[in-house]
């Protein structure tokens, strides 16, 4: 099963490099490194096949189904119901605690997910001991984790992440990189990394380079 | 985790502004509360007191002064008229009730009303316990006085002279509680109820063995005109029926129509005036309204400023939670779900100032009532539900909704993928 399908999609803002991505294709239980420099679109890529952002020409198809005859709510639900996005900037909700910014993943995503998934993904994830924990007392690699314990707690069938290493050395980029790919493969969802790091390159399944338009 | 959950949350990040929002709300909405629960209770008050009285026949003065002396029992009367005079009126063929008043003394502030059973008749009241008066110097004890007072069927009381509290008790026969009337809400809970002869008695019996030491007299016996020395020459013997006095007399009509030729034929009266408690009443609901509105306005400013700075509160926040917005709707959470979410943080910030202003003003009028039935005798409870009431919630709310509206709208409207793109 194709979990993302993309052909000849075409966006671009004003004043921004656009997109230009004429065949992209990811299986289920598969994983990607799209790379490319800073700026060059691929987050906008991103952002497209999560459904933020509707493509000027082309289609975009998450598990076979189209996003572009989805009206804008139920692109919403179907975001919540099968994707996982990690972004760059967590944006973990301050006001609530690990073990909540987790719940309220699963309350967006209309999941049935037990509070045993949860109890699971903390310890998988090493933050058990921070749950009852607000976000602004985590260290940069436990508020990660619990960014990427959001994404999965709904075991989506695709999993979007942004940027995933920037912030991170060398030790703690390899490991979220391999946290990421052994969760992954643990649910059997297919895994898409947009990055300008280059110690990603050859680190998953497969690299895609980004196409830059002129 | 529910959106409440998370509303009590975000609202929870900025504590402080929160609390004062709240409490912005709550004062505003406690004062107009207290305002409506007091306007309502003391037109209401009003308003009963003088029902079944359709005039009120006594001295020369103020009408005002009259029948807040007379019907209310908060103001001194306006002197004393003959008692002939009140019963020819009394007996016109227009007037269906003539009830006579005679006042001037009291009991630890209770007023002592010289009067006949029907007087209590006009409020509905019934004894709760023992019998109506049938001789001098009995007397039934309004609810409210039996209580404060601790008088009961049996017991006897000596009365002072004057309507208020301190004035020097009379050293003559004392008075016989032969009953005790059950709780009216009206002014009569509050008063002490004998026949007109008691108080004739009373004063006349004074009169012929004390000489008063030139203390003022407010008995309605007296005529004004007269000093005390002139009175010691008289004995209560030589009183006759044409010779005796009261403070008024209380006039139902037997037909409307009477209203309108009436009054205006006993005011012709030199001695006497006509006073319509409706006429009075208004006068003074319109005085005491004026003021009200004045505080309301106020009130209303209040509720404005909370609203406005509940608005600025969630705008601030807003913009400072743009990514945090952003990422619930990568999350799954529609466009609306966002708007609502923010609505919610601003209703609640609401509600709980309407909640906290209710609670507020019914429980400080109901302390302001109990202290104003112990120390005036006045009858305001904080207990009470208006139905206006309703309509104030749902324009608070109102207010609420107003002042979340437009950051609602501007989550509503948030730009998921800029967002994401500025904030990386």
């Amino acid at each position: 099963m194709h979990a993302i399908q993309v052909e000849n999609v075409r966006f671009q803002y004003a004043d921004e490099p656009g997109v230009a991505v004429d065949q992209f294709s990811l299986e289920v239980g598969e994983s990607v490194a799209v790379l490319g420099p800073s700026g060059c679109g691929k987050s906008t890529f991103l952002h497209l096949l999560a459904g933020l952002l509707s493509p000027k020409a082309g289609a975009i198809r998450l598990l076979d189904q189209d996003l572009a005859s989805m009206n804008a709510a139920a692109v919403d639900r179907f975001r919540g119901a099968n994707l996982g996005l990690v972004m760059q900037r967590l944006h973990l909700i301050k006001a609530l605690t690990v073990r909540e910014n987790i719940q309220l993943a699963i309350k967006l995503g209309r999941s049935n997910a037990p509070a045993s998934t949860i109890d699971a993904l903390l310890e998988r994830l090493d933050l058990a001991n921070v749950a009852q924990q607000k976000p602004s007392t985590l260290s940069q690699g436990q508020a990660q984790r619990t960014a990427i314990a959001r994404a999965l707690v709904n075991s989506p069938r695709i999993v979007l992440a942004d940027e995933p290493t920037s912030a991170l050395d060398d030790a703690n980029a390899a490991e979220a990189i391999a946290l990421l790919k052994a969760v992954v493969a643990d649910s059997g969802a297919a895994l898409l990394v947009v990055t300008h790091d280059q110690r990603v390159r050859g680190a998953l399944d497969h690299d895609f380079d980004f196409p830059t338009s002129s | 985790m529910s959106w409440l959950r998370l509303a009590i949350a975000n609202l929870n990040v900025s504590r402080l502004t929160s609390i004062v929002n709240i409490l912005l709300m709550a004062l505003g909405t406690a004062s107009i509360v207290a305002l409506l629960l007091v306007g309502a209770q003391f037109s209401d008050t009003m308003s009963r007191d003088a029902k079944g009285i359709d005039l009120v026949i006594g001295a020369k003065g103020s009408p005002l002064q009259l029948v807040l002396a007379t019907v209310y029992h908060a103001d001194s009367p306006t002197g004393n008229i003959p008692l002939e005079a009140a019963t020819r009126w009394g007996e016109d063929r227009r007037v269906a009730k003539a009830i006579p008043l005679a006042l001037g003394d009291s009991f630890r502030g209770y007023r002592i009303v010289g009067t006949t059973p029907e007087y209590a008749n006009i409020y509905d009241a019934s004894l709760s316990a023992g019998d109506w008066w049938d001789a001098p110097l009995e007397a039934v004890v309004g609810s409210a006085a039996a209580a404060t007072s601790g008088l009961s069927v049996g017991a006897s009381f000596e009365s002072a002279h004057g309507l208020g509290e301190g004035g020097h008790e009379h050293e003559t026969e004392p008075y016989r509680v032969v009953g005790v009337l059950e709780p009216t809400g009206s002014v009569l809970d509050r008063l002490i109820l004998t026949s007109v002869e008691s108080v004739w008695l009373l004063h006349d019996e004074e009169h012929g063995h004390d000489d008063h030491d030139g203390e003022e007299h407010e008995g309605p016996h007296e005529d004004e005109e007269h000093d005390h020395d002139d009175h010691e020459e008289h004995d209560h013997e030589e009183h006759d029926h044409e010779d005796r006095e009261i403070t008024a007399m209380l006039i139902q009509y037997r037909s409307p129509t009477a209203a309108i030729t009436f009054p205006r034929q006993v005011n012709a009266d030199s001695a006497l005036v006509a006073a319509a408690p409706a006429i009075e009443v208004t006068r003074v609901l319109r005085l005491v309204g004026a003021g009200l509105d004045g505080l309301r306005t106020f009130a209303w400013l209040l509720i404005v400023s909370a609203g406005l700075s509940i608005f600025a509160a969630l705008y601030g926040s807003l913009r400072a939670r743009r990514g945090d917005i952003a990422m619930l709707r990568c999350l799954g959470a529609t466009r609306v779900e966002v708007l609502n979410a923010l609505l919610l943080e601003g209703l609640l910030l609401t509600v709980m100032g309407i909640l906290l202003g209710f609670l507020t003003a019914h429980f400080a009028v109901e302390f302001m009532g109990q202290w104003l039935a112990a120390t005036r005798g006045v009858t305001i409870t904080g207990f009470t539900w208006l139905a206006v009431e309703w309509v104030l919630i749902g324009g608070l709310l109102a207010v609420g909704v107003l002042a979340s509206v437009i950051p609602a709208l501007q989550a509503y409207r948030t730009d998921v993928a800029k967002t994401l793109s500025e904030s990386s």
